[in-house]
C-alpha cells in the first residue's frame, strides 16, 4: 500500500465485513445523503469516514479494488461487488496504521459540512487579522468565495473592539487548542496558515517536507480541524472561533436530510406513519428510513411506538447471539413473524456503530 | 477638455499613462465607441476606470471568466472603491435581491454574459443610466477568435436592449479580421479603433530545435539553473507538468510547483499566490495557469510544449516582463511537438457521431441543451462521452425553443469550419517556428503590423540566445528564505505584533 486513500478504502472493507457491495464505500466517502448510506455509517461504525473525501470517483475506487485483488488484499464473498479482508490485507493495514496511526478525532459525519465553510472562514480571518496587525491595508484574499469573504467582513464589523486585541485572543484560543494536539497536526495546521508576508502551503507540499503521504496530510488536517469543532462545541472558552460556525449549530438538527426533517416535524405533532406518507404523498418505506435517520442522529428518540419493549430484547438478543447487522440473519433469529425489517433496522440504530 | 493626467494621479497614484491607454480614454470622452487593443499587462482595465469616474454613470463590465472578473473587482476594491458589484451565480437569492434594489448606488457593475441571459437582468439594467458598456476579451464574440465563447454572440442584442451606450471592446490579441468581426457584432460600426502594437519589445524570443523529451528536460533545467527570478513553464499535458516539476525537485530546484486544471481549486489558489508573492520562483503550468495573475516581475516564460496559436502563444509570453525590464521567452520544439495541439483541439468540439446522438437523445427527451439539470448532464456526458467543454457547446448552442434535430445539420457544418479554422491556425504557428526570418517579424507579419524599429535583444535568428540572455536579465536580489521555528512561534509570527513575538 502506498497511499492512505487505500488505508481508509480497505479500513471500511474490513468494517463492512462483506456484507454490502464496494459502492457503500464511494458512497460513504463521498457522503451521499441517502438514509441507506447513513444508516450504514452507523451500523458498521464508519460515521467517522463519512463524506471525507467529496471529490472521491468510482474510478478510483475500481482502480483500488483491482489492486487489492491482485495482491491479494481481498477476498471475494459469494455476494456481488462485495469483498472481505484477508489475512495478508489485515496485516498490511495493521502495519500501515502503526506507522500512521488512523485519525482519532475525525468525525465527518457530524462535520462534513460545516468543516470546508469554518476553515475557509478562520483561513481568511486570520489572513486579514495578520494584515490588519501589521499595518498591511492591501492583499488578495486567499479565500475565493463570495460567500466567505461576506462572512469575514460582517464579523469584523461586527466585532468592533481594537484588532490587536482580537488578533491577541485569537492566538490564544488557537494556542489553547492545539496544545491539545499531536505534532503532526499542529504543524500541519501552521503550514495551512496563510498571513502576512506567507501563503498557506499544499498538500502536496507539506507532504514533501514533512516525508509523509499526501493523503495522510489530508487527513490528518482534516482530523486536526474536527478536533477542534468538537473542543469548541464542548467548552466556552473559544467565543472567536465559536462564532466561526454558530449559523450552523442554530440550524437546528443539521445532520438531517432535507425531507427527514419534515418527517420530524410531522412525528412530533403526532401523526402516525401512515399519516406522514399520505400527507407527504412519499411510500410509508421512505417515511420508515427517515425515522430511522432520526434515532440514528439522536439516540434518545422514543422508539416504543413503533416497537415494544418486549419484542426490542427479543431483537437485541438475536444480534448479540449472532454477532451481525445483516437484517436476513437477524429476522431469522428471531423467528417471530411480527417483527419486521423495519423494527429491526430500529433497534439497530437505536444501538449505534460498534 | 479636462486634464486626465491630474484624475489619474489623483485616483490611481499614477503619474504617466502607459502605451495605449490615453488615447483610449480621449476616444470614449469624445463619446466614441471604441475597440481598443492592447498588449496584455498593459494596464486595460484603467481604459474603463479612469472613464467610470468622469462619466459619472454606472459603468457595466462583461467578462468572460469568474475568476477574471472578481480579480478585477477585488482590485478596485483594494484601491478604495467602495461601490463595486459582481454579478454572478455565486450570490444567494437574498443578496441578489437586495443587489438590485441598491444597483443605481455601484459605480462598476461586473457581470458574467450568462448572468445577460438570466431574466429580469436585462431589465432591472435598463432602469440604470449606463455611462460606459465594456466588454472585456471581446475577440470571444468572434467565431474567428481563438477563444470562441458562444454566449458572447448575444451581446449585440444586449447592447441594443440597453439602448446602445457608449461601448467599449477590449481584447489583447485579436487579427484585423476578429477585430471587425468584433465591430459587426456588437453593432458599432462608427467605432474608433485604437490598435496597439502586439510587440513586446522587452521580450526576447527565442527558439530551440531539441530532438527527445530527455533533451529537453536538461534543457529545461539548464534554463531554470541559468535564468534568475521568477519564470513560468507552460505544457499542454497534465502530466507532463508534474513530471517535470519532480524532475526539477530531484535535480536541487527546490522553488517550483505545478499548477494545471486537475487541482482542487484552493490549492490552485494557494500555488498562485505564492507564485506572486515570490514565495514560489517557478511555475509548471497548463494554460489553465496566468488569467488574473498579475506579477510583474516574472522574467522568463518557457514552453515545454508549443501552444496551438500565436494567440495564446502571445498571450502566455505575455505573462513575462509587465515591470517592462528585459525578459525573455524560450520555445522548446521538436519535430512532432504538433501532435498534441491537434489531438487538444479535436477535443474541444464533439464528433459528427456525438452531435448526432446528443441532439436526437434531447429531441426524445423534450429537452433543450439550456435547462439541463445536473444530473441529465451527468448522464449526457456518460451516454455519449463527452468532456465538459464539448456539453457546454450543446448546452449554449441549443438555448432556442426548436427541436434539436433541426439543428444538426447546422452544428455539423459549424464543428467543421471550427476545426478546419483550428488547424489553419495551428500551421501558421508551426510555419511561424519553421520560418527562416527575424520571429518578432513574424509575429508582426501574422497581426498586419509593420515592424517599428529594430530591437537590439531581438530573437534567436537575429543572434540572440539563452546564454547572452543571461547577462541582460536584471539582477534580482536574494531574498532570505524564512525557515520553520515551532508552530507556536510562526503563530505569533503570523498574529502577533512584532514587539510580542518574543515573551511567547
Ligand atoms: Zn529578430
Amino acid at each position: 500500500m502506498n497511499n492512505y486513500l487505500q488505508v481508509i478504502i480497505l479500513y471500511a472493507i474490513k468494517k463492512f465485513q462483506g456484507e454490502r457491495s464496494i459502492y457503500a464505500i464511494y458512497h460513504m466517502l463521498q457522503g451521499k445523503k441517502s438514509s441507506q448510506t447513513i444508516q450504514d455509517a452507523h451500523l458498521f461504525g464508519l460515521t467517522n469516514i463519512f463524506g471525507t473525501i467529496p471529490r472521491f470517483t468510482r474510478q478510483q475506487l475500481n482502480q483500488n479494488i483491482q489492486l487489492f485483488h491482485e495482491h491479494n488484499f481481498i477476498e471475494i464473498t459469494d455476494k456481488t461487488d462485495a469483498y472481505i479482508i484477508s489475512g495478508q490485507g489485515g496485516r498490511k493495514l495493521t502495519d500501515y496504521l502503526k506507522k500512521n496511526p488512523f485519525p482519532t478525532s475525525l468525525n465527518g459525519w457530524k462535520y462534513q459540512n460545516i468543516t470546508p465553510i469554518f476553515w475557509g472562514r478562520l483561513n481568511l480571518l486570520i489572513q486579514t487579522i495578520s494584515h490588519i496587525v501589521h499595518n498591511e491595508r492591501r492583499f488578495y484574499p486567499i479565500q475565493r468565495n463570495p460567500k466567505i469573504q461576506c462572512f469575514v467582513k460582517e464579523f469584523l464589523q461586527n466585532n468592533r473592539q481594537d484588532r490587536g486585541l482580537i488578533a491577541q485572543h485569537l492566538y490564544e484560543e488557537l494556542i489553547s487548542l492545539l496544545e491539545l494536539q499531536s505534532n503532526l497536526k499542529r504543524d500541519i495546521f501552521i503550514l495551512k496558515l496563510t498571513g502576512v508576508n506567507r501563503i498557506g502551503l499544499t498538500f502536496e507540499q507539506i507532504a514533501k517536507r514533512k516525508d509523509v503521504e499526501e493523503e495522510y496530510v489530508r487527513f490528518t488536517f482534516l482530523d486536526s480541524l474536527h478536533q477542534m469543532l468538537a473542543e469548541i462545541e464542548q467548552v466556552t472558552d473559544y467565543p472567536i472561533l465559536a462564532s466561526l460556525f454558530s449559523d450552523w449549530q442554530r440550524s437546528g438538527n443539521p445532520h438531517l436530510t432535507h425531507s427527514t426533517q419534515t418527517t420530524l416535524r410531522y412525528i412530533q405533532a403526532g401523526k402516525t406513519l401512515f399519516e406522514i406518507a399520505e400527507i407527504r404523498r412519499l411510500k410509508v418505506n421512505t417515511i420508515e428510513d427517515h425515522l430511522v435517520e432520526i434515532v440514528l442522529s439522536d439516540k434518545s428518540f422514543p422508539i416504543a411506538e413503533y416497537v415494544s419493549h418486549e419484542d426490542e430484547g427479543e431483537i437485541i438478543a438475536a444480534i448479540k447471539e449472532l454477532n451481525t447487522k445483516q437484517l436476513k440473519a437477524i429476522k431469522q433469529e428471531v423467528d417471530n413473524k411480527q417483527i419486521s425489517f423495519f423494527q429491526i433496522r430500529l433497534v439497530l440504530a437505536k444501538l449505534g456503530d460498534g | 477638455m479636462m486634464n486626465l493626467e491630474h484624475v489619474l494621479k489623483e485616483k490611481f497614484g499614477f503619474d504617466k499613462f502607459r502605451p495605449g491607454q490615453k488615447e483610449v480614454i480621449e476616444s470614449l470622452m469624445s463619446g466614441c465607441h471604441t475597440l481598443a487593443m492592447l498588449p496584455t499587462g498593459s494596464g486595460k482595465s484603467l481604459c474603463y476606470q479612469l472613464p467610470a469616474y468622469l462619466l459619472n454613470k454606472t459603468t457595466l463590465i462583461v467578462s468572460p471568466l469568474l475568476s477574471l472578473m472578481q480579480d478585477q473587482a477585488d482590485q478596485l476594491k483594494m484601491r478604495g472603491e467602495k461601490s463595486v458589484l459582481t454579478l454572478n451565480s455565486f450570490l444567494t437569492l437574498n443578496q441578489k435581491r437586495e443587489a438590485f434594489d441598491r444597483l443605481h448606488m455601484y459605480r462598476f457593475i461586473f457581470l458574467s454574459p450568462e448572468m445577460l441571459s438570466l431574466e429580469g437582468v436585462i431589465k432591472s439594467l435598463k432602469t440604470l443610466e449606463i455611462g460606459l458598456f465594456v466588454i472585456d476579451e471581446a475577440h470571444c464574440i468572434s467565431q474567428w477568435g481563438y477563444d470562441f465563447r458562444p454566449d458572447y454572440l448575444n451581446l449585440g442584442e444586449v447592447r441594443r436592449e440597453l439602448n446602445n451606450p457608449l461601448t467599449l471592446a477590449l481584447t489583447a490579441t485579436a487579427t484585423k479580421e476578429v477585430r471587425k468581426d468584433i465591430i459587426g457584432k456588437l453593432n458599432i460600426n462608427q467605432a474608433k479603433e485604437t490598435v496597439s502594437s502586439v510587440d513586446r519589445d522587452n521580450i526576447a524570443i527565442l527558439s530551440e530545435r531539441l530532438f527527445s523529451y530527455e533533451e529537453k528536460l536538461f534543457r529545461v533545467l539548464e534554463l531554470v539553473r541559468k535564468f534568475t527570478g521568477s519564470g513560468i513553464i507552460y505544457f499542454s499535458s497534465k502530466k507532463v507538468a508534474e513530471a517535470v516539476t519532480g524532475f526539477l525537485q530531484e535535480n536541487g530546484v527546490d522553488s517550483v510547483n505545478f499548477y494545471h486544471g486537475g487541482m482542487d481549486q484552493d490549492q490552485r489558489m494557494l500555488i498562485q499566490q505564492q507564485f506572486i508573492s515570490g514565495q514560489l520562483k517557478i511555475i509548471c503550468a497548463t494554460s489553465a495557469f496566468g488569467m488574473g495573475v498579475n506579477k510583474s516581475d516574472v522574467r522568463y516564460v518557457i514552453h515545454f510544449h508549443m501552444p496551438s496559436t500565436m494567440e495564446s502563444y502571445l498571450q502566455e509570453i505575455g505573462r513575462a516582463g509587465r515591470d517592462r525590464k528585459q525578459s525573455v521567452a524560450v520555445l522548446l520544439y521538436s519535430e512532432g511537438d504538433e501532435g498534441l495541439p491537434l489531438h487538444l483541439m479535436e477535443q474541444q468540439l464533439p464528433s459528427d457521431l456525438q452531435i448526432e446522438g446528443v441532439c436526437s437523445f434531447l429531441s426524445e427527451a423534450q429537452k433543450i441543451g439550456a435547462n439541463l439539470t445536473l444530473s441529465e448532464k451527468e448522464q449526457l456526458s456518460q451516454s455519449f462521452s463527452l468532456n465538459d467543454i464539448q456539453l457546454r457547446f450543446f448546452t449554449q448552442f441549443l438555448t432556442g425553443n426548436q427541436d434539436p434535430l433541426q439543428h444538426v445539420e447546422e452544428m455539423k457544418e459549424y464543428c467543421q469550419k471550427r476545426k478546419s479554422r483550428n488547424q489553419e491556425k495551428l500551421h501558421k504557428f508551426l510555419n511561424w517556428i519553421y520560418a527562416q526570418e527575424c520571429r518578432r517579424l513574424g509575429i508582426l507579419n501574422y497581426f498586419d503590423e509593420k515592424q517599428q524599429k529594430l530591437n537590439p535583444f531581438c530573437c534567436d535568428f537575429c543572434g540572440m540566445d539563452a546564454n547572452k540572455m543571461i547577462d541582460l536579465l536584471p539582477a534580482v536580489k536574494v531574498e532570505q528564505v524564512n525557515s520553520y521555528t515551532t508552530w507556536k512561534q510562526e503563530l505569533a509570527f503570523i498574529l502577533l505584533k512584532k514587539e510580542n513575538w518574543d515573551e511567547k
